[in-house]
């Protein structure tokens, strides 16, 4: 007998990306990281794999968040915030032209307005030398 | 309730200490207590004051107007990583409402 896909109501994917939250700001990394890794594989939306980078981010896993945006940018090439928050990656990495590069090209397209407010602190906090 | 995105400040500040460039004053909390205590006693103008502090902790005014800079600029960023801060938490809450 093979197991049915299960399927999460909306509701309940929200719960637990909010759960996933709390666990990365109590440090429990583990948890948080299992949370977003099966909604992932589970659902593939955005919201989770933003998660799933907010995990390594906060863990100063920098490269395997910056490897994660990667590979979620070959299938979504033009997701503003993925691009933003590996910008943000690079930045801690001390990789400041890299930062610069995306952060520039993106605050010159048309973003979502929660996009463009982290790209705009971004680049002034690269200004006033952020990761250098 | 999205606590997460504010879990990642301490990355950020301790990095912000890195950078910043202050430099640690070394006044005692002895001679602290010494200026207080003179400040309190009647009205005193800021040159005076200043000129109060350099005595006290054998600062120029040029290492004071440093000192001064620096930390001006490190309350700058703050703003910008406390800014940086409350995007991302904009961010991650606005995805989350658009879960399907």
């Amino acid at each position: 007998m093979t197991e049915k896909p299960r399927t999460l109501s909306r509701e309940t994917k929200k719960v637990l990306s909010e759960l996933g939250y709390y666990y990365i700001d109590k440090k429990d990394f583990d948890k948080a990281e299992a949370i977003f890794s099966c909604l992932a594989n589970l659902d593939d939306q955005p919201a989770f794999y933003y998660g799933l980078v907010n995990v390594y981010f906060a863990k100063g896993d920098h490269l395997h968040a910056i490897d994660l945006c990667r590979e979620f940018l070959g299938q979504h090439p033009d997701d503003g915030l993925i691009q933003a928050y590996m910008a943000e990656n690079h930045i801690f990495l001390g990789q400041r032209d890299q930062a610069r590069a995306i952060l520039n090209k993106l605050a010159g397209q048309q973003t979502e307005p929660e996009v463009q407010e982290l790209v705009s602190n971004l680049l002034q906090g690269l200004e006033q030398g952020l990761g250098a | 309730m999205l606590q997460g995105v504010e879990g990642n400040t301490s990355n950020l500040v301790n990095s912000l200490n890195k950078q910043s460039g202050v430099q640690q004053n070394n006044m005692s909390n002895e001679k602290f207590q010494a200026i207080l205590n003179e400040v309190e006693k009647g009205d005193m103008s800021a040159g005076e004051v200043g000129g109060l502090i350099n005595t006290s902790t054998g600062m120029s005014n040029a290492q004071y107007l440093q000192l001064q800079n620096a930390m001006q600029k490190q309350t700058q960023l703050y703003n910008t990583i406390s800014n940086i801060m409350k995007a991302r938490h904009q961010a991650a809450q606005t995805a989350i409402q658009n879960i399907k």
